[in-house]
């Protein structure tokens, strides 16, 4: 096709389309509008649609496709094309591969081998959905004839349900997310947030600087949780902000002076200054006299309704609420941080006022923002800061690899310590370009040959590690998380786990929200028993979760009967149930994090993890008669098999000849039978493992 | 190297795994619970105790208003007031009244002191002596006992942990047979030592057996080829956890886990709570053989109203102490059993205006009890407000010291990492060409 062609397209149909392919392209103008220019100055609106064989593929509207050729592009259509072709998936997959490959062969280090198809399926749910696909999704893939089925699917399942349930996880284990604390603060506006920021694709900066700069109770801007969940410790939540976030480890100058690092208690305070304004009570001697009044006033009215009411008053869910209530965050501009009273360095007076100033990066101007912790949210995710982008980019190579380019990701002192430092650099660059889409970023790392290859049969080894010399031949070599492996039980067993959704925090925002002074004794008790019955007796006693789903997930239970509970647990994905899951719960045995420290979850085996896989309720619950297993894999699909159906359900691959013969010796044709089948396949190594 | 295993490799691994998954009927593999099969030999130090029960206060205990109050000094003290102990002249906090009257029996610490006011760094140097390093986990004491002293007993495991946190270094860089056993509420046991619960019939047991073993077989056969091919550690050490839990599981010693077992006044005495319920089960595991139980109560972390969160605490911990020390004196197990309790640091004198205390690491308080302790002392001092030592300060690395002395670990003895770093029990350092411990026992504590 010539340019004169399009020329003669390009006048019989001018016709104004939407920009909308470039999901990845945030540098493109909003309203989605472009038109295109060619050298001779002839016009036409298209949507790009990426490029091949040096030609630029436009897509007219009516979606036929016109390739046309790079040069004769206008300069600025070029570097429009350029620009959004080294952003693309595709692109950046062929670059990682590229600093990859380059590696390996200076160390003459082979790759590992591709991953069969069948590795793939399987790891690809997993890392994207936190699960292993079910018998029919398996089939799918395998069977399909598409040439670029991986990538395909990659894309589908970064737009499913599945991959906000396991990136949620995956913050959560960050962010040591709980649903509530022992004093009873309930964070499920907080976790709904975050859960509908990873739907929503919110940028990473974005979502950063919203919980930095969040304000109100945790229902008036759900973001303050970040804060509300470290009430009473500043200074250790800005430990906690600046290793997460900016990947380097300051606490200890909280108390003194670094011993190993350049940072001195001074830097800390400094800091910590740029938060000193920042509350998390809504304190002050009036507001507490004024609660005090009323918790005296709705006391005595409820006596009045019941004089049976406890002599301390309040029903407990009420004081809760009413505790909760005090709690928000907000900015005293009368309040400032102080140097503590023991400091003992010569460069200050102890208990003088500290003024705020970055420990690296550009200095703060302080008068071009509303508030200092405005502020310093501003500089700490901004793409100028040297670390923010940078440990973003790492510690999402770790998500996909199993390992850090730089480890330990919370101190990082230089990015030539990293293994491969130019890799690195170019993905630090990268998620800056892509104005932190870290759902694009992702991407671009699933497509890479790098990641699609097998996991490493060997280490890392300690030393490995300690001196990042791991080359990445190919990704590590993972158990499967607590969570992926609790949901992996859960697609084996319940139809649609995913339809289970916890639905807590819109009716708990609607009971708990309410202004004390307009309360009065009655509606007192109205709103407890209305706490009540959305927290049910469940969440005093710490029971497995809260019952409380959304409501197509009670028509489901309608239609299938009781699926939602088995042996006092819940059967719903991890990322809807109690963060954590509580002491002895199957979850927490195999290692999810008790979220009081960040990436605190475990990989570490246990005995009670063998006897939860032995004797456990939920292995019991696999192999029982009417189990999901032995409805999907009655021969509908495949072959008719239906032990090979017991194999694609479970391991996600056929059965080896072998194994077959080993299996007719060993079964009886009966339930029974495949009920030892589906015992043998998940108390195996190789379904715990990630290939 | 796990004996069981080794002879695994010698052993045809299915024969193995039939005569495991067997033993699940109960037969015990090796005799009788509670005998001291192994690893006896080469015990040094004092060896003056044969168990260790650790009691973890996690979050930072106020040793102010606990084992270090400050009679007179309203200002430090706050609503919390004193408790005369049967140590004279030395009142404990009024929160722990029950521990104050058994005094005579503890030897109080008041000169400990941490480099690090973090949590997680400083519950980690409590339970290692060593400081938290990002590319080495160091092991805690049971695995350290296990590991120089040999396995106590040949069913049960060697060390418990009860409602330890996830983050808790366990069997650290040693292999996974050196992981104390994680139970995670006492009330519960072992979770899943059968499919039926603790009480099954013979016939229901044979039967099981059968039926294991017939899976496990199948496992076996279905999962060679992934493991021929994937001989990854961790892989490995899954492996292992199997086989240790078959084990585990044809012991007779189960019953041990079972609170059921008690009277319901003795497990009212203890407390009915996590920690209360732990420290009973700690005694029954001492008393069947176990070497090195930790019980974690956590939640101190009091930075706001202190005031009425660590009596709470304290209540908790003062019960469940006191049964614990006063059974394990009536069964005659005290002598040989020394109970330590420890926090990661302490609080400050200073109280905040959430009416909390913040964390404070130069200047706290431990206790140590029985196992060759001498009872009835106070060591060390804080200052006038509990805010800095008067004395030498004892360290995390001291107390572990303390700890290995008494149960005969060679704090000389030098384990190397996998990657050949060499370790020592509590903490190491050069000297000359010999590398040898960085702590020692705190010799009062024996008196």
């Amino acid at each position: 096709m010539n340019t004169k062609t399009v020329g003669g397209e390009v006048a019989s149909i001018l016709l104004v389309i939407t920009f909308s392919v470039l999901s990845f392209a945030s540098s493109v103008s909003a309203d989605g509008l472009r038109m295109w220019t060619d050298v001779q100055g002839r016009q036409v609106e298209a949507e790009y649609a990426g490029v091949s064989a040096g030609r630029v593929n436009l897509k007219l509207p009516g979606g036929k496709i016109v390739p046309f050729p790079y040069e004769q592009l206008s300069a600025e259509d070029q570097a429009f094309v350029k620009k959004l072709y080294q952003l693309s998936p595709e692109t950046a997959a062929t670059r990682i591969d590229g600093f990859i490959n380059q590696q390996l062969a200076k160390e003459g280090v082979a790759p590992n081998p591709m991953t069969t198809p069948e590795q793939f399926v399987r790891r690809v749910y997993l890392e994207i959905t936190g699960t292993i696909p079910t018998f029919d999704q398996t089939l799918d893939f395998l069977e399909s004839e598409d040439a670029d089925k991986r990538r395909k699917l990659i894309d589908a399942l970064l737009d499913s349900e599945g991959f906000v349930s396991q990136s949620f996880n995956w913050q959560a284990d960050m962010l040591r997310l709980v649903s509530q604390t022992n004093d009873f603060f309930i964070y499920e506006t907080y976790l709904q947030w975050v859960k509908d920021s990873i739907r929503e694709n919110k940028p990473y900066d974005r979502f950063v600087y919203e919980m930095l700069t969040a304000e109100g109770r945790l229902w008036d801007d759900p973001a303050s949780g970040y804060f509300i969940r470290d009430r009473g410790m500043p200074l250790g939540n800005l430990s906690t902000t600046v290793s997460v976030f900016l990947g380097t480890e300051i606490t200890c100058a909280e108390c003194h002076d670094h011993p190993f690092e350049d940072w001195t208690q001074k830097d800390f305070y400094q800091l910590a200054a740029f938060l000193g304004q920042r509350q998390d009570r809504s304190y002050g001697k009036e507001f507490g006299e004024e609660q005090r009044k009323e918790r005296e006033r709705i006391e005595a009215e409820q006596r009045k309704i019941d004089p049976s009411m406890p002599a301390d008053g309040f029903l407990q869910p009420f004081r809760n609420v009413v505790t909760a209530n005090n709690h928000r965050v907000w900015d005293d501009a009368e309040k400032v941080l102080k140097l503590p009273h023991d400091y003992r360095y010569d460069d200050a007076e102890p208990e003088s006022v500290v003024t705020p100033k970055t420990i690296f990066g550009d200095p703060v101007d302080l008068s071009a923002y509303e508030t200092p912790r405005v502020a310093f949210a501003s500089w700490l995710t901004a793409k100028e800061n040297p670390m923010f982008a940078l440990t973003a980019a790492n510690r999402l190579w770790k998500r996909a690899f199993g390992l850090g380019l730089h480890e330990p990701m919370d101190n990082i002192h230089d990015i030539e310590d990293a293994q491969n430092p130019e890799l690195l650099a170019y993905l630090e660059t990268l998620l800056k370009d892509l104005n932190f889409d870290t759902k694009e970023f992702l991407r671009a790392i699933y497509y890479s040959d790098a990641w699609q290859r097998q996991a490493s049969l060997e280490g890392p080894t300690l030393v490995q590690i300690d001196g990042n010399k791991y080359p990445f031949p190919g990704p590590v070599l993972k158990r499967m998380t607590a969570e992926q492996l609790w949901d992996s039980f859960l697609t084996l067993a319940v139809p649609d786990p995913m339809a289970y959704r916890r639905d807590v925090a819109k009716p708990l925002t609607e009971a708990i929200r309410f202004n004390i002074t307009e309360v009065s004794g009655e509606e007192s008790f109205e709103r407890t028993k209305q706490l009540q019955d959305i927290l049910g007796k469940t969440i005093r006693n710490g029971a497995p979760s809260l019952g409380v789903w959304t409501k197509e997930a009670m028509a489901l239970e309608e239609e299938s009967g009781n699926m939602s509970k088995f042996a006092g647990a819940y059967l719903a994905r991890a990322s809807e149930l109690s963060q954590p899951a509580p002491p002895g719960h199957f979850l927490r045995s195999w290692g999810q994090s008790d979220r009081n420290l960040v990436d605190n979850s475990s990989d570490n085996g246990s005995i009670p993890q063998i006897l939860t896989m032995i004797n456990g309720p939920f292995t019991q619950m696999l192999i029982k008669p009417d189990s999901l297993i032995f409805k999907t894999t009655g021969g509908q699909r495949g072959r008719g098999d239906k032990m090979e159906n017991i194999f694609l359900s479970i391991l996600n691959r056929y059965p080896q000849g072998k194994e077959k013969a080993i299996c007719s010796r060993a079964l009886r044709n009966d339930e029974e039978g495949y009920g030892d089948l589906i015992w043998a396949l998940v108390n195996t190594r190789e379904f715990l493992f990630i290939r | 190297m796990n004996p069981y295993l080794k002879s695994a490799n010698e052993m045809n691994r299915r024969r193995f795994i039939e005569k495991l998954a067997k033993s699940a009927l109960g037969v015990s593999v090796l005799g009788a619970s509670g005998m001291e099969s192994f690893g006896q030999a080469g015990k040094s130090g004092a060896a003056t105790a044969d168990h260790c029960i650790l009691l973890m206060m996690t979050g930072g205990m106020s040793h102010l208003d606990t084992f270090d109050p400050k009679p007179g000094k309203p200002e430090v003290m706050g609503k919390t007031g004193v408790v005369k102990s049967a140590i004279t002249g030395e009142p404990f906090g009024d929160t722990i009244p029950l521990l104050a009257k058994q005094a005579d029996k503890l030897a109080v610490i008041r000169n400990m002191y941490q480099r690090t006011a973090d949590h997680r760094q400083a519950t980690y140097t409590m339970r290692t002596s060593y400081s938290m390093r990002p590319t080495i986990v160091h092991p805690s004491m049971g695995a350290w006992a296990q590991r120089l002293l040999g396995k106590k007993n040949a069913t049960l495991p060697d060390s418990v942990t009860v409602g330890a946190e996830v983050g808790h270094p366990g069997q650290g860089f040693f292999s996974p047979e050196f992981s104390p056993m994680p139970v995670g509420s006492a009330d519960k046991g072992v979770q899943n030592m059968t499919p039926f619960g603790y009480n099954w019939s013979d016939q229901k047991k044979a039967e099981y057996g059968e039926i294991l073993t017939r899976r496990l077989e199948l496992t076996e056969a279905l999962d060679a080829p992934f493991r021929e091919e994937v001989k990854h550690e961790k892989v490995a050490a899954y492996t292992q956890f199997y086989d240790e839990t078959l084990k585990f599981l044809g012991s007779e010693d189960l019953k041990l886990f079972d609170l059921n077992d008690e009277k319901d006044e003795v497990r009212d005495r203890y407390g009915r709570n996590g920690f209360g319920q732990g420290c009973l089960l700690a005694k029954r595991l001492v008393k069947g053989g176990v070497r090195f139980v930790e019980v974690t109560h956590g939640g101190w972390d009091t930075h706001v109203d202190n005031f009425e969160t660590t009596p709470e605490l304290a209540n908790v911990l003062d019960m469940g102490a006191a049964s614990l020390l006063q059974d394990l004196e009536a069964e005659g197990l005290l002598s040989r059993t020394m109970v330590v309790i420890a926090s990661e640091f302490g609080r400050t004198p200073k109280i905040n205006g959430n009416s909390g205390r913040d964390h404070h690491s130069i200047a706290f308080s431990c206790a140590v009890a029985g196992g060759g302790a001498k009872g009835g002392q106070i060591i060390g001092k804080s200052d006038a407000i509990g805010e800095r030592l008067e004395s030498e300060p004892n360290e995390p690395k001291e107390l572990n010291a303390t700890m290995a002395h008494a149960l005969g670990l060679n704090l000389n003895e030098v384990i190397f990492s996998p990657s050949g770093r060499p370790f020592t029990v509590a903490t190491h350092k050069q000297d000359g060409s010999e590398v040898v411990s960085d702590a020692t026992p705190i010799k009062e504590v024996f008196g």
